[in-house]
């Protein structure tokens, strides 16, 4: 009777890729990130695999640093032959190893909030765009506190590119940009900061600087204590020790403070599995929604091949912490609500205000053509000279 | 002996239950297999209806970037002010494009242009949905992400619901609205829209036919706790019905498919069936498309879908069939053996020495046997129903199959072993002659090595091949067959045989062929389109632009095309149109095309004309061969054409460009004379360039209160006393100065603007003979100059009504005063407006008599009541003895029907002199007044301070009989 004998003989693993820093300055960000993405493959793992097979994430650091993430990514794509990598968080990240992913037809998950101005058919961006994120939430910020902002940012692609767009929103609107400042990544003195916000006393500041400079840049504000912040890259971390001693708004499309029983769950679980005390960041959430992503389209499309995988991405969704995630049409980018949020008085982040729907997503914002924001992308590049960041300051050895 | 009896026994038991579990797992996999088919084709359904989604919103985007930049383009070559620009632009555009339903707002709501033909019932509601919030939700929205939007369907099925809509017209014609922000120059504008009907996206196209009607497409929107689905209408088929489920219950098929984003649900009760049911939530759409499919209701609904699939799980069930079949009745037989066994034993038990024990022990066994042989019966009782119900309906299915699908079944090499009844029919052979020959010997594509050859590679290979194929029959007639090639593989991966199901698409194939023509041609005269014209210019540009030479459009239109058509009838005028295209054809050389625009219009695209002259030459032998005369019936007609002419790369750059820039010539060369021809200049540009200025400014003319209205007196010629007033309207711009009516008027008829600025005359004209009878007692006549557009406002009438009640007056208190344009505009509804307002008591008079056709026809046939001669006649009666003669002819002509006549423009008192003497009843000029004022018209009080002067160098020779008053 071969028809009735179980076909239970063990299936080979199948093997994914993480890619994050695990050490160096992002390591903070990504850490939580990668156990997120562990533990949705371990949930899937515990209910039987996918087609039958367990899946086997092969985990590398990145050391918070392009070149190795683009060595690991190679080895993982050639070598290990992983059709699929859970990974990166700076947009020069992402850029510099997108273009492995696209000459080896291979699929990155990437689990953060970006600027948009970018097309991949190998990259599914869980998170949000600027045009589902900082545009929305600079109407909302106008019209709280006024027309003329400040807008400050760390000197690499993401703020720089983020800037850009809310210029073009800005001159939409007939408001005033009253003064702009870039700061190269780690920079930790912020110097002329103070007087140009006394200056050009701004309605507003918009911040989208990254990492260390944020310690500093709370310290600031907290001196002048009366100017409105709305921050696009700063979660309770930063606030661990102090509290925020000015309007200090954060935009994201999740927190973890959002209510609802399955949030709430998320959190447990989260919580059970990376430590009592870790910060649930949006990241984390789109990290864990990736995977479950991916699974998804792969039980959908009954195969692991790329091909099959993609062509099935535009029909795929999963249910997140708190909104239902939808993979849009073209396959690569996500629906998402933009929330905002203030720090209270304890330094954590209370929801001030929900967006109404899901916003379509859009890489493109339609002030420009697409040829123009490709233009404006190339010609930021060639002023780095070939890189993604302005120079970042180094931090010295003693 | 008893042993072995008990053990085969248990072996025959074993036996059975081993066959009777392999039917029932080959059973179960069939059905697993259905399942997974099952999933398999809604998947496909929705997997299909997202990319048609994905196609549309691309389609859409491209179509706002387009637009934007024809739009930018336009501003920076016009430097017009935007707020009120594109009505030509898009008008222009959506031509071009094809696309109809095309809607421009400014950033307050207002629309500013649209360019639509057909948006089904829902047309009149956009205007007002735009105006409404909806567009300030959208804009802000817009700002919001700075991204386009897609509209849920609008309106939403609870409206739909509500109202008791189930008609299939109405909810196919729901609208979505593709929504862009329109920026120019870093500043909102306003946002663009395209409506489209629901029906026009494959997405949102009901489906009634999917999985040989079994099974659904529904589309559900939630307001509130209620959910509301569209589906088919199980009542009829051909019809859908709205369902209206409330959420508050979470069971059910609807509240559980949007409690998931997305998601699959078997064995799921809906309206009485077991469904297997497939969703997915549309975001952009806010509304949750539903898949469903009866659950194994077997083949007949896979079997017109997906064939190939079928067919294979026809074969593996009829192996397993036979199979079970075979062992069933080969265990029934083992199973006599065991029994007949058994019953020996206990014979043989009674015999000899039996101890009760022995005895009890084989009876509790025989018990037990005949229990399980009893179950064991049941089970086979029911298998065989169960085979029996499927051979039946596999012998149907088999039926139903070979009614639809056209199948040849061939051995690897391609000779045919067999043939359906279906493909004899078709090709024409017998089924005998099929078998055993080549498909070569079937023409067309069976003959095409490299088809062939592909489909033989894809056969080795184990894959399905699909494709169309053509055909020849045995008459020699070509035929289409959709086809699907599926190999059946032996164990060893080599190719056994292969099976061909065909479909048989000619008819599409003729009406798609026939349907590219019609799309491209123009049905009446048989030339070129503006779709292909346009196409054709494009060319020609882009060849133009690579060879450095030149092209030369000329825009042709017949003169007086419409007086033919309104006087002779459309199919005379068709006959003609016919004519002309045939002789345009004439004078062409072959490179060159001639097409129609549409109406009168032709169009003549000449590649490598370098010199004028040659243009010249053509535009000539144009003129001439259409002046021939034209016989129609007994009719002999003479017309004439007027063409304008631009060249590329002088006079436009692109297709648009030079297009509008030939018509604008064209009309330029109806100005100087008709039966000519015009070159385009920059001036005519700068004449569309003054009129869209004057159009932009009269946005908000009526708002700042820039028009004014003056009043003329009709005096009577008798007593110099007045009664009436012409009203006459005035405008003032900040910038522009005084801007003349003959400029403005024609362009606010154009645009629209004619209808407040009328209502605004109306409404100065009636405050003066209020003021009148106030101050007087008596009443005022104001005659009013009525335009071609308002005869189409529906709102005229019942406006005027209004107007009069609200003051106290009469219909009494209005003449309109009406041109022979607005008789041969060929407005149906003039005649009836006319005649309306006769019966109602409003007079109407026949304005600037003269200057058109001076028809007595149209004296004769509508019932005017007042004959205005025109002042350009009035103006040469003194010099010119022939316009006297012609004045006085037409007085006398005019009593003779009973009409009073006004001498417009007196203001001689020579003029006066004559027309006293030709019994004129009215005159109005500057001899009396000039226009004045409203005050000053009531300060006259019906006398002109200045008659008794006039009369004074005139007295009237004899009183004249003729004194009507006007009551």
């Amino acid at each position: 009777m071969p028809m009735l004998s179980a076909c239970s003989s063990e299936k080979p693993v199948y093997n994914v890729g993480i890619l994050h820093s695990l050490t160096g300055t992002m390591a903070v960000s990504e850490s939580p990130v990668v156990l997120a993405t562990q533990m949705a493959i371990e949930e899937i793992n515990a209910q039987g695999g996918l087609l039958g097979r367990q899946i086997q994430p092969i985990i590398y650091d990145g050391q918070s640093d392009e070149n190795v993430f683009y060595r690991f990514a190679n080895k993982l794509i050639r070598e290990q032959n992983v059709s699929v990598v859970f990974g990166c968080w700076t947009s020069a990240c992402r850029k510099t190893v997108k273009p492995l992913f696209e000459t080896n037809n291979s699929l990155l998950v990437y689990p953060v909030h970006f600027e948009g101005l970018e097309q991949s058919k190998n990259i599914l961006y869980v998170g949000a765009t600027a045009s589902q994120q900082v545009v929305p939430a600079m109407t909302w910020a106008r019209e709280e506190f006024g027309q003329r902002v400040l807008m400050v940012g760390s000197d690499y692609v993401y703020p720089r590119l983020t800037h850009e767009i809310v210029h073009d929103q800005i001159e939409l609107l007939g408001d005033e940009i009253v003064d702009e400042l870039f700061y190269p990544l780690g920079d930790q003195t912020l110097s002329g900061l103070k007087e140009r916000i006394v200056t050009s006393k701004p309605d507003f500041i918009l911040s989208t600087l990254n990492g260390s400079s944020n310690f500093k840049f709370i310290e600031i504000m907290n001196e002048l204590s009366i100017y409105p912040v709305l921050a696009t890259s700063i979660s309770e971390e930063e606030f661990t020790g102090s509290t925020p001693q000015f309007p200090m708004y954060v935009t994201n499309s999740y927190f973890e403070s959002l209510p609802g029983t399955k949030n709430a769950q998320f959190v447990d679980a989260y919580r059970a599995y990376a430590g009592k005390d870790v910060i649930v960041s949006a990241a984390v959430e789109a990290a864990y929604n990736g995977v479950k992503l991916w699974a998804q389209a792969v039980k959908s499309a009954n195969s692991f091949q790329i091909n099959d995988v993609k062509a099935v991405l535009p029909l795929i969704s999963v249910e997140g912490a708190v909104d239902s995630i939808y993979v849009d049409i073209n396959g690569q980018l996500t629906w998402h609500k933009y929330y905002i949020a203030k720090f209270d008085n304890s330094g954590k982040l209370r929801l001030v205000k929900e967006g109404s729907d899901l916003l379509l997503p859009t890489s493109y914002p339609i002030t420009r053509t697409v040829q123009e924001w490709n233009l404006f992308v190339d010609q930021l590049y060639q002023q780095w000279q070939n890189r993604w960041e302005a120079t970042p300051v180094i931090e010295v050895q003693q | 002996m008893k042993r072995f009896g008990i053990g085969g026994i248990f072996i025959g038991f074993l036996i059975t239950i081993a066959f009777v579990a392999a039917y029932w797992v080959l059973n179960n996999s069939a059905k697993q297999e259905l399942t997974d088919t099952s999933i398999d084709s809604l998947n496909t359904v929705i997997n299909n209806k997202f990319t048609s989604l994905s196609q549309y919103l691309n389609r859409r985007d491209n179509d706002a970037d387009n637009l934007h930049n024809l739009i930018t383009e336009f501003v920076d070559q016009r430097k017009i002010e935007l707020k009120t620009l594109p009505s030509e632009v898009l008008r222009e555009y959506s031509l071009h494009h094809q696309l109809q339903n095309i809607y421009i707002f400014n950033t307050s709501g207002m629309l500013i242009a649209k360019a639509f033909e057909n948006v089904g019932s829902y047309t009149a509601l956009i205007d007002q949905l735009f105006f409404s919030n909806f567009q300030d939700v959208y804009r802000h929205e817009a700002l919001n992400t700075l991204s386009p939007k897609l509209s849920p369907a609008f309106p939403s099925l609870k409206v739909l619901y509500e109202n008791g809509v189930n008609d299939n017209e109405l909810i196919n014609k729901r609208l979505i609205f593709y929504i862009t922000p329109l920026i120019v120059e870093h500043k909102l504008i306003g946002l663009t829209v395209f409506a489209d009907e629901v029906s026009q996206l494959e997405l949102l196209r009901y489906e009634d036919n999917i999985f040989a009607n079994s099974g659904r497409v529904m589309f559900v929107e939630t307001e509130g706790e209620d959910a509301y689905t569209l589906l088919r209408d199980p009542e009829n088929n051909a019809k859908q019905k709205i369902l209206k489920t409330s959420l508050a219950d979470k069971a059910g098929l609807i509240p559980k498919s949007l409690s998931q984003p997305s998601g699959m649900l078997r064995s799921e009760i809906f309206q009485g069936e077991s469904l297997l049911a497939q969703w997915r939530f549309i975001p952009a759409l806010k509304q949750n498309m539903l898949v469903t499919i009866p659950e194994l209701n077997s083949f007949e609904l896979l079997g017109l879908y997906n064939s190939i699939i079928v067919f294979y799980v026809i074969s593996v069930i009829v192996i397993g069939l036979v199979f079970a079949w075979y062992s069933t009745n080969s265990f029934n037989k083992s199973i006599l053996a065991v029994q007949q066994r058994l019953f020996n034993a206990v014979d043989h038990l009674d015999e000899e020495d039996n101890t009760s024990d022995n005895y009890k022990k084989l009876g509790q066994a025989v018990s037990v046997v005949e229990k399980r042989i009893e179950h064991d019966n049941e089970v086979l009782l029911s298998a065989k129903q169960r085979l029996r119900f499927f051979m039946k309906e596999l012998e149907d299915q088999r039926f139903a199959f070979d009614q639809h699908c056209i199948i040849v079944v061939a051995d690897a090499d391609g000779t045919f072993t067999d043939a359906n009844s279906q493909f004899s029919h078709i090709s024409g052979y017998a089924r005998s002659e099929l078998i055993g020959s080549s498909f070569r010997r079937f023409g067309g594509d069976y003959q095409n090595e490299r088809i062939m050859k592909d489909i033989l590679d894809t056969m080795a290979e184990g894959q399905i091949w699909q494709g169309e194929l053509s055909l020849i029959k045995r008459s020699g007639e070509r035929y289409w067959l959709e086809t699907t090639f599926v190999p059946f593989i032996n164990e060893d991966g080599s190719l056994r045989n292969m099976v061909a199901i065909h479909t048989d698409i000619t008819e599409q194939k003729l009406a798609y062929s026939d349907m590219i023509h019609q799309a491209q041609y123009d049905t009446l005269t048989g030339l070129p389109n503006r779709a292909l014209l346009m196409d054709r210019l494009g060319q020609l540009l882009r060849n133009a632009r690579r060879n450095k030479s030149f092209v030369a459009v000329l825009f042709i239109d017949l003169d007086d095309f419409k007086k033919v058509n309104d006087t002779l009838g459309h199919e005379f005028g068709d006959e003609l149109l016919i004519e002309v295209g045939r002789r345009l054809k004439g004078v062409i050389r072959e490179q060159d095309t001639v097409g129609r625009l549409g109406g009168d219009e032709f169009l003549l695209l000449l590649s490598d004309t370098e010199y004028r002259d040659d243009v010249e030459i053509v535009a000539r032998k144009v003129i001439e061969s259409v002046r021939v005369p034209i016989t129609v019936d007994e009719y002999e007609l003479v017309v004439g054409a007027s063409i304008g002419i631009s060249m590329f790369p002088d006079d436009g750059i692109n297709e648009s460009e030079i297009l509008r820039n030939a018509d604008s010539a064209m009309y330029n060369a109806k100005r100087i004379g008709r039966n000519t021809w015009s070159y385009f200049t920059e001036e005519m540009n700068k004449e569309v360039a003054r009129r869209l200025e004057i159009e932009s400014w009269m946005n908000d003319a009526i708002d700042r209160g820039e028009f004014s209205v003056l009043f003329q007196p009709i005096v009577s010629v008798n007593s110099g006393k007045f009664a009436t007033v012409e009203a006459l309207v005035r405008w003032t711009h900040p910038d522009g100065g005084t801007i003349s009516p003959d400029e403005f008027i024609p362009i606010a008829e154009h645009s629209g603007y004619i209808i407040p600025i009328s209502k605004f005359v109306l409404e100065q004209s009636l405050d003066l003979a209020q003021a009148w009878k106030k101050k007087f007692g008596s009443e005022l006549i104001v005659a009013i100059n009525a335009s071609p557009r308002q005869f189409r406002d529906p709102d005229w009438h019942g406006g005027i009504e209004e107007q009069l009640a609200k003051r106290g007056l009469t219909t009494r208190n209005i003449e309109f005063e009406i041109t022979e344009g607005v008789l041969i505009s060929g407005n149906e509804n003039v005649e009836r407006a006319l005649q309306e307002f006769s019966e109602q008591g409003i007079a109407i008079a026949m304005d600037d008599f003269g200057t058109g056709y001076s028809s007595l026809s149209y004296l004769r046939n509508y019932p005017f009541d007042t004959l205005k001669i025109d002042r350009s006649f009035v103006s040469d009666i003194v010099e010119d003895h022939g316009d006297f003669e012609l004045v006085s002819a037409a007085i006398a002509m005019a009593h003779g029907l009973g009409l009073q006549v006004v001498a417009e423009g007196v203001e001689t008192h020579e003029q006066f002199e004559l027309l006293f003497q030709r019994r004129c009843d009215y005159a109005q000029g500057y001899l009396f007044s000039k226009p004045v004022t409203g005050n000053e018209i009531l300060r006259m009080g019906g006398s002109l301070p200045n008659y008794s002067k006039i009369r004074q160098q005139h007295q009237p020779v004899g009183q004249s009989e003729h004194s009507k008053s006007f009551y």
